[in-house]
């Protein structure tokens, strides 16, 4: 075994061209190779014997080492290929010291936040990562990784140092998407040498752009809609853990008597492993309170076309270095727990916007309904979201060849929603813990219980896997849409004005369609003639049968 | 729950007259000893009874009476829909007298105005008949434009107090006017752990002065004890500045006792309330209440929500006055109000319309 190191961009140009691999095995005897590990079956072209193995922490080589503690150890090669680095996925651990530790669960292949990998001893051709369920592998003739059990891993975030794996939701895994360069390499010249004449190299691009956007920092804008009380404040608190309306002053019903929808934003710059995210909320205070809420979205939906407006104006400008992004990419809506399904003004404000901006509908402050009352409300709204044909935010479908276990709890996510969530600004300590919770008379709800709520749903497919997918979607889609629109309204202005410049009648441009209406004519009498004759023989020929 | 004792709420008679204060009534020994003497009931008239009368036997003969004819009750239900009015009701009176919307699986959609729909039972306690007429309205403040959503509840009101005056004007009239006036208008406050709406005010404004209002927090199993208070500190206040007075209002209170027993009510109003038909089994006892993931909100216990203190208020102790306060001032007011307008006694009815429902 020769000295290695966290060879990632190494191990990616050793990869040959049947495509990598990662097997994952985490076995007990840590430093020493355990030949009873997972095994390499050539035939059938997938890992045999994969024994899970007990926990063994795992080398890891970071500076802040505090913020991985790996679980399980990397360590085998199977002898049918040498130099491949194993290992084996199977509990869960914890990713940064900021973000909580989450209990392996029985059955539940789990969620690695964070893999390092940094082997000391052997520097491996393959690297593989497989879940305990899932076998990944590399089929040639597809090109694709299959049965990668990539929900085991967490997506969007993509923590600097650390190896990064692709979205769950694609399986493809071109060779080097999975590495980044670490700043230690060493160059394993035997294993190099073997592999390096069929290798181009622009595999590490994905690494490059990741490198290039971490550095560039990333922006994301949340509006968040609804009446006052609903909670909408204490769940983006909870959301990005931040206290963003610290000095707010709460007015009476006498002041909102006269009070307008007015529309706030609030900028506030996160850092988290060195990925840094402006945020962007923006609050809608005096939607839906007044007694009489005639378009009170008019301002929301004005607001939100005048970032596109100023969005397509900054493109269509002479210096496009620095546009700055400030679309809606996301609006949460919040319905009140209190009513039995849609209200009138929930459904008038969805219908207005959805074209506009990706709509996500909440049940706001569930801890006043029981289990029971939740299922009921949600399917009762989600019959009247599809009756009105309010076409909300829809989750992209994962692609046929994921994990069983993945695709389950996609369509789990599918069908909770609306998500009913809890928010809280307050710390209780409930069952040992200290969490985000509510502390109430007969019992403490916790936020980040899955059991009490979908906080946690909604957290993970907001921040964790979607907020991509929302960006993209508001900018192909909607901001499309928007460009088009307003395309149209220039050049048809343009077009009368044209017209009323030219007193002279338009030429006669219909000339070659009359022409053409005239051939379809004809074309169509000879049609419908043939079409009869063609009766009158089958009738004939069936008197003559008669 | 049987009222075999003394009725632990000073009885008073519909006749406006101040009662005689009576020391300890025993139906059931109306002779009592020869040495009772002087020292019996005598009110601030002064003058000495030299042996036993009988005067506080009147008590019982009205309580007979009162008990042959059974009395009536009209209580109106206002808020936004699902705020669990229809839900609050069954509690309080322990049986399905609401009309129930079928609920989650209703079909129909939310009226284009507010409508009011009356419901009718007759519930017996004790021996004691009561016709208990719940007034719902549905599609108060579901509507996009709420204004004026109020003005069908209030022709409701005064339609029946114009009902009860034609009753009264008549020449011959019945003996025993059928009594449809609204006693109670209990208005749901949505918790939204920071103020009042808008509507709300604009409606208790109007409506305090003819009916009795009782501002009740719904649903308040949204809210954990520290925002529960706030809350209610921020709708006292806000009531106060808006002018509103709930019952029970200030300026009726008729002496020291009065007003130091509703002080206290007064404090703890808008009482938080949750509603629950369905039974639990907590620490062995089955009590009404609402299974969460979380714990069992129980609706009688007073460390949960206040359910309890409105019960008692509304039925065990004040459940006479609400009647009197309607029948002596709001329809009074009613009623100088319209002889005025008219300048006769026989007064034109404007509306001819008995309907109440529109």
């Amino acid at each position: 075994m020769t000295a290695s190191s966290s060879m990632m961009t190494s191990l990616g140009q050793a990869w040959d061209q049947t495509g990598p691999r990662l097997v994952l095995d985490w076995s007990q005897s840590g430093p020493d190779w355990d030949q009873s590990g997972p095994d390499w079956d050539q035939s059938s072209g997938s890992l045999v014997n994969c024994m899970p193995g007990v926990k063994t922490p795992l080398t890891v080589d970071r500076s802040d080492a505090d913020s991985t503690r790996a679980h399980s150890a990397v360590c085998r090669t199977t002898p049918t290929h040498p130099g491949d680095l194993v290992i084996w996925l199977r509990v869960q651990m914890t990713a940064s010291s900021r973000s909580k530790s989450r209990a392996p669960r029985a059955g539940n292949p789990s969620r690695v936040i964070d893999v390092s990998i940094s082997d000391q001893r052997s520097k491996p051709s393959r690297v593989l990562i497989s879940s305990f369920r899932s076998r990944a592998s590399w089929n040639a003739s597809s090109q694709r990784m299959e049965r990668f059990g990539c929900k085991t891993l967490v997506h969007a975030g993509r923590r600097s140092g650390l190896t990064y794996f692709p979205s769950p939701l694609s399986s493809r895994w071109p060779a080097d998407e999975v590495l980044r360069s670490t700043p230690h390499t060493v160059e394993n010249p035997e294993v190099l040498q073997k592999a390096d004449r069929d290798y181009v190299g622009f595999a590490t691009l994905p690494n490059q752009v990741h490198r290039k956007s971490v550095k560039k920092g990333f922006d994301f804008t949340l509006m968040v809609a609804g009446e006052s009380g609903l909670g909408k404040s204490t769940l983006v608190n909870s959301l990005f853990l931040t206290d963003l309306h610290k000095d707010r002053k709460l007015l009476n019903a006498e002041e909102r008597i006269s009070q307008t929808v007015e529309i706030s934003s609030l900028t506030v710059d996160i850092e988290e492993k060195g990925v840094k995210l402006k945020l962007t909320i923006v609050d809608t205070p005096g939607f839906g309170d007044a007694v009489n809420n005639t378009e009170c979205w008019r301002p929301v939906t004005d607001y939100i076309d005048q970032q596109y407006e100023h969005y397509f104006r900054d493109e269509s400008g002479l210096n496009r270095k620095n546009i700055q992004d400030n679309r809606v990419h996301c609006c949460l809506y919040f319905i009140p727990p209190f009513g039995h399904g849609l209200r009138p003004v929930d459904t008038e404000f969805m219908k207005a916007l959805q074209q506009k901006v990706n709509v996500v509908p909440l049940i706001a402050k569930a801890d006043c309904l029981t289990p029971g009352e939740v299922k009921k409300l949600k399917e009762r709204l989600r019959e009247e979201i599809d009756k009105c044909g309010i076409k909300t935010y829809q989750f992209p479908d994962c692609d046929e060849d994921e994990d069983e276990d993945f695709k389950r709890q996609d369509k789990e996510l599918k069908e909770s929603s609306p998500f009913a969530v809890i928010g809280s600004n307050t710390v209780v300590e409930a069952r040992g813990q200290r969490v985000r919770g509510r502390l109430y008379p007969w019992g403490i709800v916790e936020v980040e219980n899955p059991a009490h709520c979908d906080f946690v749903k909604l957290r993970t497919m907001l921040i964790r896997t979607h907020m991509h997918d929302l960006k993209d979607l508001t900018s192909d889609f909607h901001y499309e849409n928007y460009r088009a629109q307003c395309i149209h309204t220039m050049t048809s202005k343009m077009d009368a004005d044209k017209r009323a410049e030219s007193p002279a009648p338009v030429l006669p441009l219909a000339t070659p369609d009359e022409e053409t209406e005239k051939l379809i004519k004809r074309k169509d009498d000879e049609l419908r003639r043939m079409q009869q004759m063609l009766q009158k023989m089958q009738q004939q020929m069936h008197e003559q049968d008669l | 729950m049987s009222d075999v004792g003394p009725p632990e709420v000073r009885p008073k008679p519909v006749v406006p007259a101040k009662p005689p204060n009576v020391g300890a009534p025993s139906p059931s020994n109306p002779f009592p000893p020869q040495g009772f003497g002087g020292g019996g009931a005598s009110s601030s008239s002064g003058s000495i009874l030299l042996g036993y009368i009988g005067i506080d036997t009147i008590i019982e003969q009205m309580r007979k009476k009162t008990m042959k004819t059974g009395f009536d009750f009209n209580i109106m239900v206002v808020g936004n829909s699902g705020l669990g009015k229809s839900t609050l009701v069954n509690t309080l009176f322990k049986s399905q007298v609401s009309r129930r919307s079928a609920g989650w699986a209703r079909d129909d959609k939310i009226p284009k105005t507010v409508e009011i729909k009356a419901v009718s039972h007759v519930l017996e306690e004790g021996g004691v008949k009561m016709k208990l007429t719940v007034v719902d309205t549905p599609g108060f403040g579901d509507l996009i434009n709420n204004d004026n959503c109020w003005e069908p509840i209030s022709k409701y009101i005064n339609e029946q107090y114009e009902k009860f005056l034609k009753e009264e004007v008549n020449i011959t009239r019945k003996k025993r006017i059928p009594d449809t006036r609204v006693h109670c208008c209990i208005y749901f406050i949505t918790p939204t752990g920071h103020s009042l709406r808008p509507l709300d005010v604009e409606f208790m404004k109007r409506l305090s002065h003819s009916v009795n209002i009782i501002p009740v927090i719904a649903k308040s199993d949204t809210m954990t004890i520290e925002e529960r208070l706030e809350f209610k500190q921020r709708v006292r206040k806000e009531l106060e500045m808006g002018g509103i007075e709930f019952y029970p209002q200030k300026e009726f209170d008729e002496d020291m006792e009065d007003k130091s027993d509703n002080d206290k009510i007064r404090e703890a109003m808008p009482f938080a309330v949750v509603g629950s038909d369905k039974e639990y089994q907590v620490n062995g006892k089955r009590v009404l209440g609402r299974r969460t993931a979380w714990g069992i909100v129980e609706v009688e216990n007073p460390n949960h929500c206040e359910f309890a203190l409105l019960r008692d208020f509304l039925i065990r102790s004040h459940l006479q006055d609400l009647k009197e306060v309607t029948h002596n001032i709001h329809y009074e007011t009613y009623r100088a109000k319209r002889l005025n307008a008219n300048g006769g006694l026989h007064p034109i009815s404007s509306n001819d319309t008995q309907e109440s429902n529109l």
